[in-house]
């Protein structure tokens, strides 16, 4: 009895040694601080960088607008002249370069090349419909169209254009006292998905943040034991190889915390990102994520035979979970695959605010996920021959 | 009276995927003993070691260290013995200091931090290394001979019965090469631990109380150097240097009546030796001056396992003491 418990004693006090071991050699390696530290930092400063970065002529959204309007309106005003200083006026505030085309199919071009990113007709009959509006003999409003087509292979320019679009519209109706539909936009968005799309932190973190926390660390630890030659002097002393993979998996759960911590720490700070759910929930799948992608990384050294394979193991992989989550139309399989369930934990805890208890099978999934792989991770390294 | 058989090979067979590698391999060393395991690239010296540690399974044999019974107890034989790696690379964690290694091996074993460090600076100050800022730098940037000992103290942190070292002297100027094999005697002194001692250097034989010789996977050789030595059929030995030196020359110290045998050491040394007589050295003079050859210099050498090997070697052979590449123009 006593020997056993002297037998764990001893055994606990190796992975201690090798854990520090671990994570001093960590802290030591330059790459694996570039990659733990600057990588995240970089990545999450440029997810949420649209709010303070400097904005250039690349940034704004260029708006033809083509006034094909002959007919004749009110005495007093040309409402397509008006219309368009309208959205000139609000084009500052949205992002958005509004200037005026004469040629439809010059127009089109640039917008299939690229050059522009909307084309605003207002066509015959603007002037007429909103004169005969403003007649109080008139029963019903006929509505002025004007026509709106959007590059729809950008989303960040479309949410520019509709902003301008939108504001142009209400201050024009304020000021020429419109009060119902008179002004209708139709909207085509072409060279693209149609429905319109915002970007939001909310979206963004659980689509970025599992490939970068289960990339990050799998980039290390798929180095960790191919890379660690004297582990198999150290395995000639009482250690074991079970310690050994063991110690590995903890030191870079420990590594994990710290660099959850610095992602937590800037969207948050800077960014003002908050989870709709528990600030604990967040980092418990956060941490979920990198469980995984700890031990699919120790799976994949300890099955490697050089430090080159097991870099090619690592990108097959990873591509594999990320062209399931982009490419893979089937959603049984998608559910199935651990990325789409990290992203599914971390929509579920912060953007949707889900209680922990409702948000538990994405949770579940991947830590079945790791267990196995810690699993086939000690099978394989006891197996493996490896001399000294 | 002998001691306990410390390190025992007994009929070792090792196959590796349907090629033997050793056969029939026996040999050993006793408590407290040097035993050194001399042979040229490929003769089977670091799997001797790995059948040692228990790494690898002999197909036939019975292997035992420090009392224990390698292939069914490999366990209870980690804490007995220490490994030093051909390569320093595969034992120590470069971007860690000597102590800090040390402590990590140690703790392995369970020692605490404050003992291995004590220990480590202990064996370290055996093996020739004092300095403390030294201690502190990371194994890297060592030179290959500090980090040599730095392997072998780091395998002696847990006081182990025996020390198997391979190739320890390998890539060390000559200077250090003596250097390591003294203090590994003063390490054997010390603390009393076994040593066996891979190496391609027959003159590591000298420093050891036993040798055995591999030769492509089998022992040609075992036994003590000096009784060994004292095999080679001649009473004093004389280095002697010719201003020029030819095949027929060789020959001719060859027939002289007291010598019994010839080794080119150098391109115009040669090693002879002669029958016990009186004045050996006078009437080997005399012997070469009327074969009509007049030496530079002269001196009096020892007869040693070297000597004793290499005379073997070549009565074998039957050949010229010239190796191919060194004949003279
Ligand atoms: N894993 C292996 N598979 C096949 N052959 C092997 C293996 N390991 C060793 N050998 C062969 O066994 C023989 C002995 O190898 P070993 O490493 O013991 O030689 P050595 O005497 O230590 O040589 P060196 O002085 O170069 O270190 C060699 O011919 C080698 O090619
Ligand atoms: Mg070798």
């Amino acid at each position: 009895m006593t020997s056993m418990t002297g037998r764990v004693a001893g055994s606990i006090t190796r992975i201690a040694a090798l854990m520090r071991k671990e994570v001093e050699g960590i802290i030591k390696d330059r790459m694996a601080l570039v990659v733990l530290i600057l990588l995240p930092v970089i990545i999450t400063f440029s997810l949420g960088a649209y709010q303070f970065r400097v904005l250039t002529l690349a940034d704004y959204a260029k708006v033809a607008v083509i006034n094909q309007d002959t007919s004749i309106g009110d005495p007093d005003y040309n409402f397509a002249n008006e219309f368009f200083w309208e959205l000139v006026n609000n084009a500052n505030d949205s992002t958005c370069i509004v200037f005026l085309m004469n040629d439809e199919n010059l127009a089109n071009f640039l917008l299939w090349r690229g050059d522009i990113d909307a084309i605003v007709v207002i066509p015959f009959g603007f002037n007429s419909h909103l004169a005969s509006n403003r007649d109080p003999e008139a029963p019903i409003p006929v509505p002025a169209y004007i026509n709106v087509t959007l590059d729809g292979s950008d989303l960040e320019s479309q949410g520019k254009v509709i902003d301008c679009l939108t504001s142009a519209i209400a201050d024009f109706k304020i000021h020429f006292n419109f009060t119902k539909d008179e002004i209708i936009p139709a909207l085509t968005a072409v060279m693209g998905p149609s429905k319109e799309q915002g970007i939001d932190l909310r979206v963004t973190v659980p689509l970025i943040a599992p490939l970068l926390l289960i990339g990050g660390i799998m980039i290390l630890t798929s180095q960790c034991i191919v890379g660690d030659v004297p582990l198999r002097r150290l395995l000639l002393t009482p250690a074991s190889k079970s310690e050994a993979v063991l110690a590995k998996v903890l030191a870079y759960l420990i590594t994990s915390i710290i660099q959850i911590m610095i992602i937590m720490g800037i969207l948050s700070l800077i960014y003002q990102y908050q989870p709709l759910g528990s600030y604990i929930n967040l980092v418990l799948s956060f941490l979920c994520a990198s469980l995984f992608g700890i031990t699919l990384g120790v799976f994949i050294s300890i099955v490697s035979n050089s430090r080159l394979q097991a870099n090619q193991y690592f990108i097959f992989a990873f591509l594999t979970l990320v062209v399931i989550e982009l490419a893979v139309p089937v959603a049984d399989i998608k559910n199935a695959s651990p990325l789409h369930m990290a992203r599914e934990a971390i929509i579920n805890v912060a953007s949707r605010g889900l209680p922990l208890y409702y948000a538990m099978p994405p949770i579940i999934g991947l830590l079945a996920y790791s267990l196995v792989f810690l699993a086939l991770s000690i099978v394989a390294f006891s197996v493996k021959k490896s001399v000294v | 009276m002998s001691r306990e058989r410390f390190i025992e090979l007994e009929g070792v067979q090792v196959r590796v995927g349907g090629k033997v590698i050793l056969d029939d391999v026996s040999f050993y060393a006793e408590e407290g003993e040097i035993l050194a395991v001399i042979g040229g690239s490929g003769a089977g010296k670091t799997t001797c070691l790995r059948v040692m540690t228990g790494q690898i399974r002999p197909v036939k044999g019975v292997v035992r260290v420090a009392g224990i019974d390698v292939v069914r107890n490999r366990e209870e034989l980690e804490p007995l013995i220490g490994y030093v790696p051909q390569l320093d690379e595969t034992g120590l964690y470069y971007e860690f200091s000597s102590i800090e290694n040390a402590c990590l091996f140690a703790r392995m074993y369970g020692i605490p931090r404050k003992e291995a460090k004590r220990r480590a600076k202990e064996i370290l100050a055996i093996l020739g290394l004092r300095d403390e800022e030294l201690m502190k730098k990371p194994v890297g940037r060592l030179s290959g001979g500090e980090r040599k000992r730095v392997s072998i103290c780091v395998s002696l942190i847990h006081e182990p019965r025996v020390l198997l070292l391979d190739e320890p002297t390998t890539g060390l100027d000559a200077h250090l090469r003596v250097d390591v094999l003294n203090y590994l005697r003063d390490i054997n002194k010390q603390y009393g631990v076994t040593v066996g001692i891979v190496s391609h250097d027959l003159e590591t034989a000298e420093f050891c109380d036993r040798v055995a010789v591999l030769d492509r996977g089998r022992v040609s050789v075992f036994g003590e150097p000096r009784s060994l030595a004292s095999k080679v059929r001649a009473g004093h030995a004389f280095t002697v240097s010719f201003s020029k030196l030819n095949e027929s020359d060789v020959s001719k110290i060859k027939n002289v009546k007291i010598v019994t045998g010839v080794l080119q050491v150098g391109r115009k040394t040669l090693k002879i030796f002669v029958r016990r007589v009186e004045e050996p050295l006078n009437v080997l003079l005399n012997e070469l001056e009327r074969a009509g050859l007049t030496p530079v210099s002269v001196t009096s050498s020892s007869i040693t396992f070297t000597d004793y090997f290499r005379i073997a070697a070549t009565e074998k052979e039957g050949e010229s003491y010239f190796p191919q590449n060194t004949k003279p123009v």
